[in-house]
């Protein structure tokens, strides 16, 4: 609990975890409230239409979600690659090693704490993302009284926790290519391009079978169960994991990243 | 790795009566290819400080790594505190302390945070033991300024601090004076002469020869990965030495075929004054007057002669890395192995 408790304390304390929790809200506050202003002014009425489902409560949660760990996720590969990574930049992991701390423990309990400030940055988020969307739909003229609805409002723990997963996901990628690589720039640079590539190969039609199963369209498919598009699991025209077995794939992710971030804290060589 | 070592064959030093804080045997390890030591033998009695000596690159720093398990060691063995030691062997070092390299902290975290962070890995640790050490390095004070506003002095005292807050039985100190004002440097020489008269002892790796001919009981001296020596220090002073005679430029072939008959290294460097130059040669203080007679049989008239006897003669008539002749800006840097 003791290594847990500076673990958090390091992360707590440290600007940029408070900088990546403002540039997440920020972003989502303002495609929510772009959204919301540019409604009504659509000369296509299939974009008005699309504008509109966004914004329409209870779907709208879904959406906030999305965005969530769509931004989060990319934000958290670089936040899990810097944390571990400014152990090595810094040479703050030779005292700690040097003092006879478990290399495996210290990695396990970075992360989980990496984790705890992930589940606090999603909540954040996600309340300022609701809001925002609340906002945009009174805006746009919609009306938010689906945001009550009770059914919604029970699933939302749910909603929440595939978020966190799919955002956690995403940084324990980060935080595995940081350690392998022994490198905060190195594993920040290589997360974000492992990120942008799996977007990019999207647009490849005969890769999209596949790509369902990489690890950033697997995190973001934790939470799209919006039937607001396609209903046969598909979000816009690319085909997405349903929900529940995303999860699963996330969570064998989150395993597989931990299990090669410890694997090579324990043979590395310290020279830094 | 369960028997103890056998004493190392190089070792000089008397074992003391509860045996050896540190040892090594046949310590090998190479980065890719090239070799950073080449079968280390260490002694370390119980209680004193230790003097760890090497030019740079002589593998003071890979030993360092070695002891605190940042790196692993091609071949040989360690024993800590009369215990075999490798690398996965990590809680023994929960009675090791060790500033490796330079202090390295949160910069964003206040010096007490820093030491927290580190209280609560490897060793468990009393939270008032925080405040303790950070009093013991004179920062009880400045303790909840942040990391990144210190000074390197004061970096460098809070690394020491970090270093004590286990209670260690052995302390590994990479450099410790580097840094510190004068001050900070008698009261670390004292704070460490403290500990060893408690039964600690303290393992300083150091190129500053006055501040270890100040500190160390015992000393060793590395040189290409091997220990070339070790020894009391009162031992080796007594051993080294010089004799420098200052002569005219114009007298330097003379003078250095005039000394060659001694037999021990001779060196010559510019001196102050233009015109003159002053010639070592690694011979007892005693031997003064022999020096100064051989230079006026060869009709050498030295305007000044001067001895003593002091780690950095030893030092380098051991290491073979002394300034060069000509004293152009940039000699001297290099090995002379």
């Amino acid at each position: 609990m003791a290594l847990l408790s500076v673990a958090l304390l390091k992360l707590v304390r440290r600007p940029a975890t408070w900088i990546v929790f403002a540039i997440l809200a920020g972003l989502i506050a303002l495609v929510f409230i772009s959204l919301g202003a540019t409604a009504g002014s659509m000369e296509s009425m299939g974009d008005e239409l699309q504008i509109r489902v966004l914004l329409d409560f209870p779907t709208a949660y879904t959406i906030v979600a999305g965005f969530v760990v769509g931004f989060g996720g990319l934000l958290a590969v670089a936040y899990g690659a810097a944390v571990i990574g400014a152990d090595w930049a810094w040479g703050t992991i030779r005292a700690i090693v040097a003092r006879g701390e478990s290399r495996v423990r210290y990695t396990l309990v970075t992360f989980l704490a990496i984790a705890l400030i992930v589940g606090l940055g999603v909540t954040f988020a996600f309340v300022i993302g609701i809001g925002s969307a609340i906002l945009a739909a009174e805006m746009a003229g919609i009306g938010s009284s689906g945001a009550t609805d009770a059914d919604t409002l029970a699933s939302l723990p749910g909603l929440l926790a595939r978020t966190w997963l799919g955002v956690a996901q995403a940084a324990a990628v980060g935080f595995a290519i940081a350690m392998l690589f022994k490198s905060q720039l190195a594993g920040i640079g290589a997360g974000l391009a492992f990120y942008f590539a799996e977007q990019f190969l999207q647009l490849v039609p005969a890769l999209r079978d596949v790509l369902i199963y990489f690890p950033f369209s697997v995190s973001s498919a934790v939470v799209a169960t919006t039937d607001a598009f396609d209903p046969d699991t598909s979000f816009g025209n690319f085909p997405v994991l349903d929900a529940d077995t995303a999860v699963v794939w996330s969570i064998g992710y989150l395993v597989v990243a931990l299990a090669v971030a410890c694997l090579a804290a324990w043979r590395a060589q310290i020279t830094q | 790795m369960t028997q103890p070592l056998p004493t190392p064959p190089t070792a000089m030093v008397p074992p003391a009566a509860d045996g050896f804080a540190l040892r090594t045997q046949g310590l090998v390890k190479s980065y890719g290819a090239r070799p950073a030591l080449q079968g280390l033998d260490l002694a370390v009695p119980r209680g004193v400080v230790y003097g760890f000596l090497g030019p740079n690159g002589a593998g003071k720093t890979t030993l360092m790594r070695l002891l605190v398990g940042l790196i692993k060691p091609n071949a040989g063995r360690i024993e800590i505190l009369g215990q075999p030691y490798t690398w996965r062997q990590r809680t023994r070092l929960h009675q090791v302390g060790s500033l490796v390299e330079s202090p390295t902290f949160y910069d964003y975290l206040s010096g007490r945070d820093n030491l927290r962070v580190l209280a609560a890995s490897g060793a468990r640790v009393p939270a008032s033991r925080v405040d303790e050490v950070l009093a013991l390095v004179g920062l009880a004070e400045r303790g909840r300024d942040k990391a990144g506003r210190y000074s390197l002095g004061m970096k460098q005292r809070l690394g020491i601090a970090a270093a004590l807050l286990s209670d260690p039985q052995l302390l590994l100190l990479d450099e410790p004076a580097n840094g510190l004002d004068p001050g900070g440097i008698v009261a670390m020489r004292e704070t460490l002469r403290h500990l060893t008269r408690q039964g600690k002892t303290v393992f300083v790796s150091s190129h500053i020869l006055p501040e270890v001919q100040q500190l160390a009981d015992v000393v060793g001296i590395v040189n290409g990965g091997r220990l070339i020596r070790e020894g009391r220090l009162a031992d080796l002073l007594s051993e080294g030495g010089h004799v420098s005679a200052r002569v005219a430029e114009a007298e330097l072939p003379a003078s250095m075929a005039a000394l060659a008959g001694f037999g021990a290294p001779i060196q010559a460097r510019p001196a102050d004054q233009p015109g003159q130059a002053v010639i070592d040669v690694r011979i007892g203080p005693e031997r003064a007057a022999e020096v100064n007679r051989a230079l006026a049989a060869a009709g050498v008239y030295a305007s000044d002669i001067s001895s003593g006897s002091d780690l950095e003669s030893v030092f380098l008539s051991l290491t073979a890395t002394a300034p060069t002749t000509t004293g152009a800006p940039g000699d001297g840097w290099g090995e002379r192995a």
